[in-house]
């Protein structure tokens, strides 16, 4: 047999040859000294490259495609379920003021309703100036809506349903009781 | 494991589990192949997510008569390519490498040929290789990382590419014998 070639080597090292083939080769490579320090030195460089370090993936790398593939949407049960609490919390809200100011339940709902309509009132003025400026900065605001929204959107992925629902809860308390305060403001007001 | 065929079936009919699966069986091979062929791991990593979401939104054209992983690399080699294509690299048509076989080492083994392996310890050949598989183009080290370093055969590296198996060969043993070359420039 003539000497090698260097694809047979590489063949011979990584099995892809016949067994007659490959008995051929090594009757050849046992009494040639040329092809046998070239075999060695393929050998080498196979073993090398075929143990070349791994590069390992984040532990999080599977928890993030998933997050962009399939996004994390609100169902309807939860809807209704953050709806229900929201609207618990404003009765209780409303009958803990009830309690608290000693009023009967129309003069509450009666001062609840001035309170409201003149927030309202208040609220419509200021718009109305505001919005000469807001005309002005239209386009700064969209963007800032825009990443507001999409801050919200990536809120929605990363807190859970529960902890959605109870801080939207807090925030209908902390409502109640702020406007609860400015009645007893606009009361101490009117007495005075 | 589950095998990927039955996995893609059950991920078309919304079973989250099952791709899920498919990327944890996956995501290592593909990052080890797209690391090496882009060199930078942030890179590398976007990308792997990237070729992930391609492949799930492509999901209902793949063929079951073909490996889903021969499939997957198929995908993410697109990718690569595209990427290069954008940013005006030359894409060095790692499609198209037939054209590229100039500076081919010879297979004939040299009267004199120096050992050039034997001098490092292992530990240290396997880093000069892999500073050496940056020198490679990236035709040919796209193939020799996908028979060495992923562990593909010849026939799926075939099936991939759509060349035949001993064109494949002849560009692994030729990627070899290139490192060599660089090798034995540095020693």
């Amino acid at each position: 047999m003539n000497c090698l070639r260097i694809d047979q080597i590489y063949l011979f090292l990584e099995g892809e040859l016949s067994p007659k083939e490959y008995r051929s080769i090594e009757d050849h490579i046992s009494s040639c000294e040329k092809c046998q320090k070239a075999v060695e030195e393929r050998k080498l460089l196979v073993e090398a490259s075929q143990s070349l370090p791994v590069w390992e993936t984040p532990q999080d790398f599977t928890q993030c495609v998933l997050a962009r593939i399939f996004p994390k949407r609100i169902s309807l049960r939860d809807w209704v379920v953050t709806a229900s609490i929201g609207l618990s919390s404003a009765v209780l809200a409303f009958f803990m003021v009830y309690l608290i100011s000693g009023q009967t339940l129309a003069d509450l709902f009666i001062n609840l309703n001035r309170t409201a309509l003149s927030l309202f009132q208040n609220v419509v003025v200021v718009l109305v100036k505001a919005a000469k400026l807001i005309s002005v900065g239209i386009q700064l605001i969209l963007k800032i809506v825009s990443l507001i929204l999409s801050g919200f959107a990536g809120l929605t992925t990363i807190l859970s349903s529960e902890l959605q629902i109870g801080l939207i809860a807090l925030s209908v308390i902390i409502t109640a009781l702020l406007l609860f305060g400015a009645k007893r403001k606009l009361l101490a007001g009117e007495k005075a | 494991m589950e095998e990927d065929r039955e996995l893609v079936k059950r991920t078309l009919q919304g079973d989250k589990q099952a791709f899920e699966m498919i990327l944890n069986k996956h995501q290592q091979p593909l990052l080890n192949y797209i690391g090496r062929m882009v060199g930078n791991r942030e890179l590398a990593l976007d990308f792997t997510q990237e070729v992930f979401i391609k492949t799930y939104t492509s999901l209902s054209t793949y063929q079951p008569q073909f490996k889903f992983r021969t499939w997957l690399f198929k995908i993410a080699s697109n990718y690569i390519i595209d990427f290069w294509r954008k940013k005006k690299i030359d894409a060095f048509s790692i499609d198209q490498a037939g054209k590229r076989d100039d500076n081919r080492p010879s297979f004939e083994i040299p009267s004199e040929e120096p050992s050039i392996c034997a001098q490092f310890e292992l530990n240290e050949l396997r880093g000069k290789i892999e500073k050496a598989l940056d020198k490679l183009p990236p035709h040919l080290r796209e193939l020799f990382v996908w028979r060495h370093i992923n562990e593909f055969s010849y026939d799926e590296i075939a099936e991939i590419k759509e060349i035949p198996v001993g064109t494949v060969k002849n560009r692994v043993f030729q990627s070899k014998e290139l490192i060599r070359q660089f090798l034995e420039g540095q020693k």
